[in-house]
């Protein structure tokens, strides 16, 4: 009943204070309708009364015996209860005088009074003679109307007063009946609040609404207990299932920092005092740190130069508000434990991390790009050498288009990168290219063996041109193929020079045959007329013996010996074939030595020079065999006659194999020669024809012919009274 | 050897051919020396009277109108090569011309210009 709020109180109070409406709406009104016929009823009975009075009176006048009118009086207030009843007589002053009164002993002023507080006064007014008008004034008490009309109300009191207790008990029934099944719902809704879904709720069978109500919480407990099994096997699930994705992603974090790692990258995020709030594990391998835990930013700033400093330092002093994203490639460098530089390159990525528009810190990504970077550098240096070379470069595509070339390549052929590229070098070709050298070409790349070759090729503008190529194939490094590099060099003036050259060498070959056919008949005819010549001072020193003596006979056959001697020299000099390269022939020189130091023994023994052979007996040359013994026999004869008559004179022949050649020496100890003055004339031909009694003259031009003619070549070495070395070098085998 | 016997000297350079004549005459092997100015003419000579060789003749290699090598190859070409010594004289120290001359297998003896009595008689077997 405390419980004001509770739906029972709320019924009673409804119930009850509709009651108790209607009964106050009773207890007003009808007290009221009582005390108004009940004052309709004094009225109605002081108006009869004061009309019998007034009768009395009238009858007393006529009869003028007024002793009735006290007794009507006395007798009226009998039946009645008055406070009093009085007849008031106006006389002619019109001044009021108490005729009669009951009860008899009411005090007159309190008449003239008129107490309306407590009394309520009937005055009825009569006028039955001229000489006798006035008033009849009745009174009665309001304490005795009240107190009868109070008599009168008491029942109904009474019975309204049951009522309120009918109505409170009926009120309390009815509220207990609704509220004891809300109750029984309310219990089980707390049940099924805490989670208690195995209730028996029975169904009721009527179709009011608290049954309704009662059968749809059966329901909904249903329901929920369904929801309940549905809603654990899917927490159960749930559960399971984020179990199974932490997993995954604890192993997709891994896999990330794995993956960091092999991909030289690392993380960390700053918050907005620039500490490291959180990182990747090979964020401190990659700068080579111990730890960067508790570290500030600005740490870092120590290891980079002051131009990437200041670069980063503005970025992050004005990166607050935008969204604009750092990247730039800086280099790291700090000491390691053995205080040696190790400098990285690492390309540092930094982005504000904004959160409702409010700045948190950054998030940074770390590469390390160190070897990417020398990489760069190496092929950076490598492509100005490529770029810059005289040399035209041109790489192509395994499918043999260009797709690089240098500034050479465009200044030869003209043409633009633009224009080359996607084409391939068989542009640059045109009808007067040899197509053998094409050909050749073509063979090498499908082979991928590297390629040289000199071919002519045309330009944008028509103009011709003459390169050497060398095409290599480029391998990767698993040895696939990536394409061709072609280093092209401009040749043409070399190839008209080139020309030029066989044109003067066509000439000079020509001029030397008609040279060599004019030395021959020369030769041939002088060598007649000298023998003619040398026939006839025979024939005529035989057929006249006296001539002997004559003089100017002996200077002729002088003469004619000299004149044969000379073109003996001559013929010699023109018999050498300086073209005589593919008729050599393997030779030991050991012995052809023997032959010639043989062919000079007699020479040797008369001026008693000791010659010595320490040829290697296996050495072999190639040569012509007459031409070595030759060449032996001269420098030994050569030996022989400059002897020194000092010393025990020797000449002594020696061989040295050096690289493809057989060093043949053939030294003596004897006069030796002045190489200062006649150093250059050596083996000139100048020294034959004019100081022909020198016979070195001749006979080392011819030699130095021969040795030439065969490939080789002949030095001397030579000190004044010292001795004289002459090294021959012939090819080996 | 060839006493009283004939040879024809083919030649163009007189001096020569005197001189030789001379140096032949002087060793007395031949009692007859016929001297043609070319091989032409001395081929000529052959052709005329075939029955009538000489026989030595001494041919020179250098001379117009027909020289020792066309006369060379005319000859071996006919049936009397068989019966012919011939000596080549020549001034030619060519050794291709020397190389030339050993294909003709019928050419036994060069002798180089000037040609001297110690060669003749060494030749002759004087």
């Amino acid at each position: 009943l405390l419980k004001f709020n509770n739906i029972a109180f709320r019924i009673r109070a409804s119930i009850l204070s509709g009651i108790f409406l209607c009964l106050i709406a009773v207890a007003i009104y009808y007290p009221n309708r009582q005390e108004e016929l009940y004052l309709q009823n004094a009225e109605r009975r002081l108006t009869e009364m004061a009309k019998t009075i007034s009768l009395g009176i009238d009858l007393a006048i006529e009869h003028q015996s007024f002793y009735g009118i006290q007794e009507s009086i006395e007798l009226v207030t009998e039946i009645d209860d008055f406070e009093f009843l009085a007849i008031i007589e106006k006389d002619s002053t019109n001044s009021n005088y108490i005729f009669a009164k009951n009860p008899s002993d009411y005090p007159d002023e309190r008449i003239f009074e008129r107490d309306s507080t407590n009394n309520t006064y009937f005055e009825y007014p009569f006028s039955m003679d001229p000489d006798f008008e006035g008033v009849i004034i009745i009174a009665s008490s309001k304490l005795k109307a009240a107190q009868d009309i109070a008599e009168l109300n008491r029942p109904i009191y009474i019975f309204l007063g049951f009522l309120l207790l009918i109505g409170i008990v009926v009120s309390s029934y009815l509220s207990n009946a609704i509220t004891r099944p809300l109750h029984k719902l309310t219990d089980i809704a707390k049940q099924l609040t805490f989670g208690n879904y195995d209730l028996k709720i029975p169904i009721a069978q009527s179709d009011d609404e608290l049954s309704l109500l009662n059968n749809n919480f059966a329901l909904l407990c249903d329901t929920l207990r369904l929801s309940k099994q549905t809603n654990d096997n899917f927490n159960t699930y749930l559960e399971s299932e984020i179990h199974r994705r932490t997993k995954d992603l604890e192993a997709a974090n891994e896999t990330l920092n794995q993956a960091q790692i092999v991909a030289n990258l690392a993380h960390f995020e700053l918050d907005s005092q620039m500490n490291v709030k959180s990182y990747s594990e090979s964020t401190y391998d990659m700068l080579g740190l111990d730890s960067i835990e508790t570290m500030h930013f600005g740490d870092l700033l120590n290891f980079v130069s002051r131009k990437d400093v200041s670069s980063l330092i503005d970025y992050l002093g004005g990166g607050f508000e935008s969204e604009s994203i750092f990247k730039r490639d800086i280099l790291f460098k700090r000491n390691d434990i053995s205080s040696e530089v190790v400098e990285k390159w690492i390309s540092v990525t930094l982005k504000p991390v904004l959160i409702d528009e409010e700045h948190k810190g950054f998030r940074g990504i770390l590469q390390d790009i160190t070897e990417r970077k020398f990489k760069e550098a190496e092929i950076y240096r490598l492509s100005l050498v490529a770029q810059n070379t005289s040399n035209a470069v041109i790489i192509t595509d395994v499918n043999r288009k260009i797709v690089w070339v240098n500034q050479s390549a465009e200044l030869i052929t003209g043409y633009s990168k633009e224009e080359m590229f996607g084409n391939s070098p068989s542009m640059f070709q045109f009808e007067k290219t040899d197509a053998t050298t094409k050909a050749r070409i073509k063979d090498s790349l499908d082979k991928n063996i590297p390629i040289r070759a000199e071919i002519l090729n045309r330009g944008k503008y028509g103009n011709e041109y003459w390169l050497e190529l060398n095409i290599v194939p480029l391998h990767g490094d698993d040895y696939e193929m990536l394409g061709y590099i072609a280093i092209e060099t401009d040749i043409t003036e070399r190839k008209s020079r080139e020309d030029e050259i066989g044109k003067l060498l066509m000439l000079s070959q020509h001029q030397n045959e008609r040279l060599k056919n004019f030395a021959h008949i020369i030769s041939h005819n002088i060598r007649s007329h000298s023998s003619n010549f040398s026939m006839l001072l025979d024939m005529l020193l035989m057929e006249s013996p006296e001539l002997t003596t004559d003089e100017n006979i002996e200077q002729l056959v002088q003469a004619s010996k000299n004149l044969e001697k000379t073109i003996q020299h001559l013929n010699d000099v023109v018999a050498i074939n300086t073209t005589i390269l593919d008729a050599l022939e393997p030779i030991k020189v050991f012995d052809l030595a023997e032959r010639a130091i043989l062919d000079v023994s007699a020479l040797a023994k008369a001026a008693n020079v000791d010659i010595q052979n320490h040829i290697d007996r296996e050495a072999t040359v190639l040569g012509l065999p007459a031409y070595v013994e030759s060449i032996l026999t001269n420098l030994i004869t050569n030996g022989i006659k400059y002897r020194s008559n000092t010393r025990k004179p020797y000449v002594r022949l020696r061989s040295e194999s050096k690289d493809s050649k057989l060093m043949i020496s053939i030294e003596d100890n004897g006069l030796g020669i002045d190489l200062e003055i006649h150093g250059s004339k050596l083996f000139g031909m100048y020294k034959t024809f004019h100081k022909h009694e020198d016979a070195r003259g001749i006979g080392l031009f011819i030699t130095k012919n021969q040795v030439e003619s065969m490939g080789g070549q002949i030095h001397v070495k030579s000190r004044v009274d010292d001795g004289t070395t002459f090294l021959v070098s012939l090819n080996h085998v | 050897m060839y006493k009283n016997g004939s040879s024809w000297l083919v030649d163009d350079d007189p001096i020569f051919v005197f001189a030789l004549s001379k140096m032949l005459k002087r060793l007395e092997i031949f009692s007859d020396v016929t001297t043609f100015e070319n091989g032409k003419a001395a081929l000529e000579a052959i052709e005329q009277n075939p029955a009538q060789l000489p026989d030595v003749i001494f041919l020179d290699l250098n001379m117009p109108i027909m020289d020792g090598w066309q006369f060379l190859e005319m000859i071996e070409q006919s049936n009397v090569i068989e019966k012919l010594e011939i000596l080549v004289l020549s001034s030619t120290v060519d050794p291709n011309d020397i190389d030339r001359l050993n294909n003709h297998v019928k050419i036994k003896t060069f002798v180089s210009k000037p040609v001297t009595l110690d060669k003749l008689r060494h030749i002759f077997g004087l």
